[in-house]
């Protein structure tokens, strides 16, 4: 039977739901397991679906740095960069303000960590995937990341490819 | 190939004739064990390549199966019941209701007894035959047998010295109970699910029917509320083992608790769902 409707119309979750269901996410947040690491994504990026205002101070203070980190791991690729970029598109739409911050700190990360242990196209797909679903912003990234262009050509031409 | 003569058409024609000899075969009571068993086999075998084709033959089927399960179950005999058994499961599959109607009543008393035997595979085959037939009559609004095979199951369920086969089968008797029964099943006090869901030993066939009833139905917040926490346990375990069905599990319990009454899809396409 095909899948039906925009969850956000529906009834609501309990409002301690996601408070006391996150916490036994905490552990599948690790590149240990990627497959477990895929469904727990999945789940934290649906429960910002559900119940938005709720789940997204939990989520941004607790889960957002650890998931920007795997989200530039050359790890993280199929189901689990599936899931990551479904997760900062309803992280992002539940709450306006965290675009502009996710962006840089994703990039920061990648500045940060080893060469050999970025991928850039990861990155770039996580900042599309930001992008497209707030586009008040797109003009600003646009024009931030074609200073960089010189730099790192690739991370550019993932960027648009994607978007 | 011409299509009147593909050996599908050719199959379907001898059945008439090859089930009448065959079933007068089996149907003396001197008939021995291996050869009644033999030929349900061959009975079981023919429908999954012409699936329904025993309706005519049900009424004189439905007896025979009657009077071997109707013989206490040992180890000579219990091979042989297994063997009915999964040739039932097979039967409820693949004929439409209409074709068993009148032979139902029959059989269910004898059924429900097979599901009390000591033999843990003729048992946990019985509960199957049981969740074919619940399919099978979906939607069911209501039956002595259907009541009996409710209790029963929660009997096996509350009882620790279940065996693990039958348990398991048992769980899924429930689980297609609410997926078939649901309108019966809302009128029960839902003591069912306590003896399910455990937190220690296996819990796997546990994921996997409330997964199924999370994904066919809504019971109410309660149960979907109850699960949750039940999984959050299941999810602080150590191991992988079963882990992906458990996030699976979730994934259907909060959609349906954000939607009661939208049947949800495959979960097969869970993460893909996310993205809406």
């Amino acid at each position: 039977m095909p899948h039906t409707p925009s969850l956000r119309y529906g009834s609501d979750l309990p409002t301690d739901l996601p408070s006391n269901l996150l916490p036994h996410l905490r552990p599948y947040i690790s590149t240990s397991d990627i497959p477990l690491l895929a469904q727990a994504v999945a789940i934290i990026a649906l429960l910002l679906r559900l119940a938005p205002s709720i789940t997204f101070p939990l989520v941004e203070s607790e889960f957002l740095k650890d998931v920007s980190v795997i989200s530039c791991s050359p790890l993280a690729s199929g189901v689990a960069l599936e899931s990551l970029l479904s997760f900062y598109g309803s992280l992002v739409e539940a709450d306006v303000q965290i675009a502009s911050h996710v962006i840089p700190n994703l990039v920061a990360v990648a500045d940060k960590a080893p060469k050999s242990e970025v991928s850039y196209s990861n990155v770039a797909k996580c900042v599309a995937e930001v992008v497209k679903s707030q586009q008040g912003i797109a003009a600003g990234t646009i024009s931030e990341f074609s200073r960089h262009l010189k730099a790192r050509p690739g991370f550019l031409s993932f960027f648009f490819a994607d978007f | 190939m011409d299509i009147e003569e593909s050996p599908h058409v050719i199959l379907r024609a001898q059945v008439p004739g090859l089930s009448k000899a065959l079933l007068t075969q089996i149907r003396s009571p001197k008939t021995t064990i291996p050869t009644l068993k033999a030929g349900f086999e061959l009975l079981k075998g023919l429908l999954s390549v012409a699936p329904g084709s025993l309706t005519t033959q049900t009424p004189q089927i439905f007896a025979i199966l009657k009077n071997t399960l109707s013989q206490p179950s040992s180890t000579t005999t219990s091979g042989l019941h297994t063997t009915c058994l999964a040739f039932l499961s097979s039967y409820f599959s693949t004929h439409p209701p209409a074709a068993f109607a009148n032979s139902l009543s029959g059989i269910t008393p004898t059924l429900l007894k097979t599901c009390q035997e000591r033999h843990p595979r003729v048992s946990s085959e019985a509960f199957r035959a049981f969740s074919s037939l619940l399919r099978a009559l979906k939607p069911i609004k209501g039956g002595d047998w259907v009541d009996s095979l409710y209790e029963l199951s929660v009997k096996k369920l509350s009882s620790s010295d279940t065996d693990t086969d039958v348990r398991s089968s048992a769980e899924q008797c429930i689980g297609t109970l609410w997926a078939c029964a649901t309108e019966v099943m809302q009128r029960k006090d839902k003591k069912e699910w306590v003896a399910i869901c455990r937190t220690t030993g296996r819990t796997e066939g546990a994921v996997e029917v409330v997964s199924m009833v999370a994904r066919e139905v809504y019971i109410d917040d309660n149960w979907v509320n109850g699960c949750v926490a039940w999984v959050m346990v299941l999810l602080q375990k150590s191991g992988r083992s079963g882990k992906a069905d458990v996030f699976t599990c979730l994934d259907l319990l909060l959609r349906r608790l954000v939607h009661p009454h939208c049947h949800c899809s495959d979960a097969s396409h869970t993460l893909s769902q996310v993205r809406l």
